[in-house]
């Protein structure tokens, strides 16, 4: 993520004129989707990462032998993925997907 | 030409007062109540995850957080309130814009984020009770359905009167698919692709010009133009339901993307055209003040002016957009002042200059459909003339119509999210079906669309978008109290508009009870209504809305309740004030 962030400049604190400049207009006609795509991609990560540890996040999916040989490349980031897969979402979080409504 | 009789004037002491606001009132809020430490963490920093929670800079919250409060509100309302005359909607958007509005933008994003980023629901949950929390959901449910009709209302007018608008909006949704094709699939440059969609938007603005077809009123059912009753609905409604059920980067995600441009042109050709007044020769056509009575349907200024004038002066909906999203990507405290009150300062300003377009204008009658034809004549003199007229109309037009259309196929989707979190495990759970909640969330509106009555319908829904603002600084309030702190600039606010919208929302039944009872005719259009199915039809649709309405005061009398008993609770809680 930390690579995307600097690519797109998202946490850049403008200093100059033409640099406040460049962060408004960003924030006002990409951010939002921008935003929008990394959520669309971790809606995705989180549907790979349930069938792949779907067990180990307390669900009763059980593993299997393409389980076993892919768990080597992501048990590394398990603690956020657990993080990410079992955070309580409220419904109205899920209301900001998409700009404004009035 | 006198110059106080121009909408310069509004424009220039408004921006004056709105300065006041951010250096001034804002500045003191935030040293004296919030206390910002630049060194105490926020949420960004503390569960960053790189979705939801990661530090944004300054500059780019605060675009994106005007790009999430921006939208077709703060046009509209001020062309009720002129029932009043302009002094009244003028005062409101100022008196507001310094106390009210951006308390609750910033508040409500200070008090996230002081909670870990969480948003206004489980807020409600924990400093209300799990009452408030299922009230707040039910409420929301109805709130959608108001501001589905009033936008369904707002496309079919304004397409009915502006037919160029409507060749225009199918230009939009071409452009957005190809433009959700080429980023998410061909993953193409976002600036050439970007570059495509506006050529094709210029494209449509000409061609919906030079192919206005067929002539206004044509498909309306009774042939009087502006009419909401209306066969545009059709294509209207599939478009929306397009929107509603295909995935999110199919068309909403690019739709939104695209629609943003002609908004910031918009926003800015109307500021630099109101500012310009002086030197273009346009005056003020509404005379400053009309009296306090208003017409039967909207009831007297109070509270009426209070709820017309929504989204431009204070609106409930950006407390969700604050304590959701921004909350979690604040770098450092100190930004919340920049981004949650400079942005909704912004949209006052947005509010503003909405108003210098319709005061331009003396209509007979107050439709949707005058705000483009204001807008044309006080841009047109610096853009091009008499010979521009035409094309300014339509991208004045269309840009309503876009903004309607792209704010619809998202409340569709929400609106379908509540229902499904509302009905699930019960037995009406068919109802929060994709496919039943979908046709619903647009159907129902139509009901409200049939009344005919443009303002009663805006009434309705700006008071429950007010009262949601209402429960958004009185939750606050109670925080502060918690906290031991001075809550009186929050609540004082927040009663008021509790108050003033139950008042709104109350009339608003009256007004639609008597309708039903009288076998009245709530506007000249429902005549269509009554010859096509007799009288009972236009009670239905008129008791249907008296329903809704029932419904939406219960809620908000029984959530104000909630909030007292907070409160009061909180009054007598000795909590140690936040470090």
């Amino acid at each position: 993520m930390s690579s995307a962030g600097e690519k797109f400049r998202i946490g850049s604190q403008g200093r100059t004129l033409k640099e406040k400049l460049r962060d408004l207009f960003f924030g006002m006609f990409y951010y939002g989707m921008h935003q929008q795509i990394m959520h669309t991609a971790q809606k995705y990560r989180d549907i790979v990462y349930v069938l792949i540890m779907g067990e180990a996040l307390g669900m009763p999916i059980l593993g299997n032998y393409y389980t076993l040989r892919l768990i080597p490349y992501i048990v590394g980031d398990f603690i956020k993925i657990k993080e990410l897969v079992a955070r309580e979402v409220d419904v109205l979080e899920l209301m900001h997907e998409g700009h404004a409504v009035h | 030409m006198a110059i106080h009789n121009t909408p310069f004037t509004l424009v220039a002491i408004g921006l004056l007062i709105y300065a006041l606001a951010y250096w001034g009132y804002s500045r003191a809020i935030d040293r004296k109540i919030w206390q910002p430490d630049p060194a105490r963490p926020t949420p960004a920093h503390m569960y960053t995850d790189g979705v939801e929670f990661f530090p944004v800079g300054r500059y780019v919250l605060y675009g994106f957080q005007f790009n999430s409060i921006a939208a077709l509100g703060p046009i509209l309302g001020p062309g009720i309130a002129l029932i009043f005359g302009w002094l009244p909607a003028f005062l409101w958007i100022i008196f507001a814009a310094l106390l009210i509005g951006w308390v609750q933008d910033y508040s409500a994003l200070f008090l996230s984020v002081r909670n870990e980023g969480k948003s206004f629901g489980p807020l409600a949950y924990e400093l209300i009770g799990p009452t408030a929390r299922k009230l707040l959901l039910g409420f929301l449910l109805f709130y959608f359905l108001l501001i589905n009709a009033a936008f369904i209302f707002v496309v079919a007018v304004v397409i009915d009167v502006f037919p160029s608008s409507f060749w225009s909006l199918l230009f939009l949704v071409v452009a957005a698919f190809i433009t959700g094709h080429l980023v998410f699939n061909v993953r193409m440059n976002i600036l050439a692709v970007t570059a495509l969609a506006i050529a094709l938007l210029v494209v449509g603005i000409v061609v919906g010009t030079l192919f206005a077809w067929p002539p206004p009123g044509s498909l309306t059912l009774g042939g009087k133009p502006g009419s909401p009753y209306t066969l545009w609905l059709v294509p209207v409604v599939i478009i929306l339901l397009l929107g509603s059920l295909l995935p999110l980067p199919r068309l909403i995600t690019p739709m939104n993307y695209i629609a943003y441009y002609p908004v910031i042109v918009a926003i800015i050709a109307l500021t630099v055209g109101a500012l310009a007044s002086p030197l273009t020769g346009i005056e003020l056509a509404v005379p400053a003040f009309k009296g306090f009575e208003g017409t039967f349907g909207s009831g007297p200024l109070w509270p009426a002016l209070f709820v017309a004038i929504a989204c431009g002066a204070i609106s409930g909906w950006h407390s969700l957009i604050s304590t959701g999203i921004s909350s979690r990507q604040l770098d450092v405290e100190t930004d919340a002042r920049p981004v949650g009150a400079g942005a909704m300062l912004t949209e006052n300003t947005v509010g503003l200059t909405a108003l210098a377009a319709w005061v331009v204008l003396a209509p007979e009658r107050v439709s949707p459909v005058i705000f483009p034809q204001g807008a044309t004549k006080l841009v047109a003199p610096i853009a091009g003339g008499e010979a521009a007229a035409p094309f300014i109309s339509t991208f004045f037009s269309i840009y309503m119509v876009f903004m309607a259309i792209t704010i619809l196929t998202i409340l569709g989707r929400y609106w379908r999210v509540v229902m499904a979190e509302v009905f699930s495990g019960t037995s009406l759970s068919i109802l929060g079906n994709k496919y039943v909640a979908s046709v619903l969330g647009f159907v129902l509106p139509i009901a409200f669309v049939l009344t005919g009555s443009w303002i009663n319908i805006w009434l309705y829904f700006g008071g429950t978008n007010q009262l949601l603002a209402g429960f958004a600084l009185t939750i606050v309030a109670v925080y502060l109290l918690q906290q031991r702190k001075s809550a009186s600039y929050s609540l004082i606010p927040g009663i008021f508009m509790m108050i003033t919208t139950l008042a709104a929302i109350a009339y608003q039944v009256y007004v639609f009870t008597v309708a039903t009872s009288q076998a009245m005719l709530l506007h000249p259009t429902q005549n269509i209504l009554k010859e096509a199915a007799g009288i009972g039809a236009v009670q239905a649709v008129n008791g249907f809305s008296v329903v809704v309405g029932v419904i939406m005061f219960i809620l908000g009398i029984a959530m104000f309740a909630l909030l007292l008993k907070a409160l009061s609770r909180a009054k007598a809680a000795a909590v140690k004030p936040a470090q």
